[in-house]
């Protein structure tokens, strides 16, 4: 074999040969895009923890147990926004999850050809509804319509030492924990069922006809073949649900109730983390009022990051 | 309409059916409209008991919507829809209130006789593999049984007991018997496709249409494959389409001939390769084909 046969035109002169300078810039700037993300990041959660270490200093475990929050006497224990936090949002997921599911597998293998766009369209506007227009809508229409039609007639007919009205119990203004998570659940509704619309409409459909091609029924189609097959993303999508109902703020705000002791009911009213951040911010006056918040940012982040980690535990775990 | 776009001039058509009493399966001048996009023009395909018929034809000529319709995949999307009858023992099992009222425009006029049972017992009847591997997501065992357990309430050990038997007939056992638990995906395109087969023979359908299951195997897999279904046909029939003129000569009793929508020559496989009587497929036999 002669040499020259295997001789290359010399490439010296293109722009991006590796080594060369245009391809260092470019992968410095890659490279310092994706730590900027790192450096920020470490950045929240050094100042979050600074700015909260007086109050965790002052209260010590009694910040996460204790649910007596009281600016006058300078005493905050967080047990009850962080428990509402935790409530609101499992609950709304709970309620959100199966009708998500219901929509966009209606959507995907039901629904008439003619139907199908405007209904896809429509859960997407809704997806895209800022929450603040959620919040006042649930101050004004669903609490009250809550409190006349289902608080009262409960509260009325039920005794207060049976179960269900322990279950119940509550000022009947239809700011509680309940309505809550009913905002929370139909905020985060549209945006789960049309991403997991489009996760469905990923699944190729020659693995779908093979499925029906079995003489499997619509229902067998979309529990054996069609979820399995996008179970991972369906989780990546359920858990950002979680992260969003978790840090939604102005919505729950509006319907809370804002009280920071325990819930004892689903019909008591109570507080989130953000909420009460959103609520006293611009009053903390005192060092300690502020670290406490401080401290209940810093510990809303390690929910949501511990959120984030299951998701990748689980996905992890399927693959 | 673009109806007459894909129309042969001049259609010379030859067609020796099998005896009717014998038919297993039977498509009777089939119209097919993707949306308003016609693409089979009153195709008839005889499918004898116990018998092996290929379908062969150029790319495009319409092989795989003809399966599509014998199995009513197609049903699957309400644009679709097709024009006639099709007949599973002598049942028909085209038979919704559009499909009549269809017929009724074109003139026909017919006596139906429909089979009464459900779409999905219909296709548990007639199995189909695909031309595209399409493995679900789950384990190589999971998808042998996914049809079993679906149509049949069967034990533990008797579904492990079909399982191995439709692996071993898709010539795979030997592959994946060490490895039952690990998904299907992680298999070889070949593989996956003899999964395939594995899936639809483990249903035991009666009829059981195959849409080029050899065009991912190699040559050894692809003379298993032929020789279970050499074996298969004493339990079943069998529609096969083949861009393998040899296959389709070797392992098939019946051949039709498709071109452009149309049945141009059906007969007796030896006489199809012996005696072509149309030029189409004279020409397509012979590799002339322009
Ligand atoms: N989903 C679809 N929508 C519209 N037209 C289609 C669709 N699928 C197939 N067709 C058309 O129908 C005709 C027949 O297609 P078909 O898949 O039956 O061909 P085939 O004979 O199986 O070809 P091949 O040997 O390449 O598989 C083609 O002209 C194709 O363009
Ligand atoms: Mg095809």
């Amino acid at each position: 074999m002669s040499d020259s046969s295997l001789s290359q035109p010399s490439r010296s002169d293109r722009l991006f040969s590796s080594g060369s300078l245009g391809e260092m810039i470019f992968r410095s700037l890659c490279f310092s895009a994706a730590t900027l993300t790192l450096v920020a990041m470490a950045g929240i959660i050094v100042s979050l923890t600074i700015g909260g270490w007086p109050a965790f200093k002052a209260f010590g475990i009694n910040f996460f147990l204790s649910s007596e929050w009281n600016p006058v006497s300078e005493i905050y224990g967080a047990a009850g926004p962080i428990i509402g936090t935790l409530i609101t949002s499992f609950l709304a997921l709970l309620l959100a999850l199966p009708l998500a599911v219901g929509i966009s597998v209606f959507l995907v293998e039901f629904c008439p050809v003619i139907l199908a766009r405007p209904i896809a369209v429509a859960v997407e506007l809704l997806a895209g509804i800022p929450s603040i227009v959620y919040g006042m809508w649930g101050l004004f229409v669903l609490a009250p319509w809550f409190a006349h039609y289902i608080q009262f007639p409960l509260l009325m007919n039920l005794s207060s030492d049976s179960w269900l009205g322990k279950m119940v119990a509550g000022v009947p203004n239809g700011a509680n924990i309940l309505t809550a998570s009913l905002i929370l659940a139909i905020m985060i509704l549209p945006y789960m069922a049309s991403v997991f619309r489009e996760l469905f409409l990923t699944v190729p459909a020659q693995v779908r006809e093979a499925a029906y091609g079995l003489g499997a029924t619509p229902f067998e189609v979309v529990r054996s073949v069609i979820i399995p097959y996008v179970k991972r993303g369906l989780i990546g999508v359920i858990m950002l649900g979680l992260g969003r109902a978790l840090g939604e703020t102005m919505a729950v705000t509006f319907i809370i109730g804002n009280t920071h002791s325990l819930p004892h009911s689903l019909f008591d009213s109570g507080s989130t983390i953000a909420s009460t951040i959103a609520n006293e911010f611009t009053e903390a006056t005192s060092e300690m009022h502020s670290a406490a918040l401080t401290a209940l940012g810093l510990v809303l982040f390690m929910i949501t990051f511990l959120v984030l980690i299951l998701a990748r535990l689980l996905i992890g775990k399927r693959s | 309409m673009t109806k007459n776009e894909n129309m042969v001039e001049d259609l010379e058509q030859f067609i020796a059916p099998p005896p009717t009493e014998n038919l297993n399966l039977e498509a009777r001048n089939l119209d097919f409209y993707y949306g308003t996009h016609q693409t089979l023009f009153n195709v008839s395909l005889p499918v004898e008991r116990n018998k092996i018929t290929a379908l062969i034809g150029p790319s495009g000529c319409g092989k795989s919507t003809l399966l599509r319709i014998l199995n009513r995949i197609y049903a699957l999307y309400p644009q679709q829809y097709a024009v006639g009858r099709v007949l599973l023992d002598g049942k028909d099992i085209l038979t919704d209130h559009n499909t009549l009222s269809r017929l009724k425009d074109r003139g026909d006029q017919v006596e139906l006789d429909p089979l009464d049972c459900d779409i999905s017992q219909i296709r548990a009847r007639i199995g189909m593999v695909f031309q595209k591997p399409t493995p679900f997501p789950m384990s190589i065992y999971d998808n042998v049984a996914y049809g079993v357990r679906l149509h049949f309430n069967k034990s533990r050990q008797e579904i492990d007991g079909i399982v191995e038997r439709a692996l071993h007939r898709a010539a795979l056992w030997d592959e994946v018997k060490d490895k039952l638990k690990d998904s299907g995906l992680s298999l070889s395109g070949g593989q996956q496709q003899r999964l395939c087969v594995a899936r639809g023979l483990a249903v035991e359908p009666e009829v059981l249409l195959l849409d080029e299951p050899a065009s991912a195997l190699d040559p050894v897999s692809t003379a298993r494959l032929e020789e279970t279904l050499m074996e298969l046909k004493k339990d079943l029939s069998i529609v096969i389409v083949t861009h393998n003129l040899q296959q389709a000569a070797r392992i098939s009793d019946y051949t039709g001939f498709m071109y452009l929508g149309n049945m141009i020559e059906f007969c007796s496989t030896d006489r199809l390769f012996a005696r072509p009587k149309t030029r189409r497929a004279r020409d397509y036999l012979t590799g002339r084909f322009g």
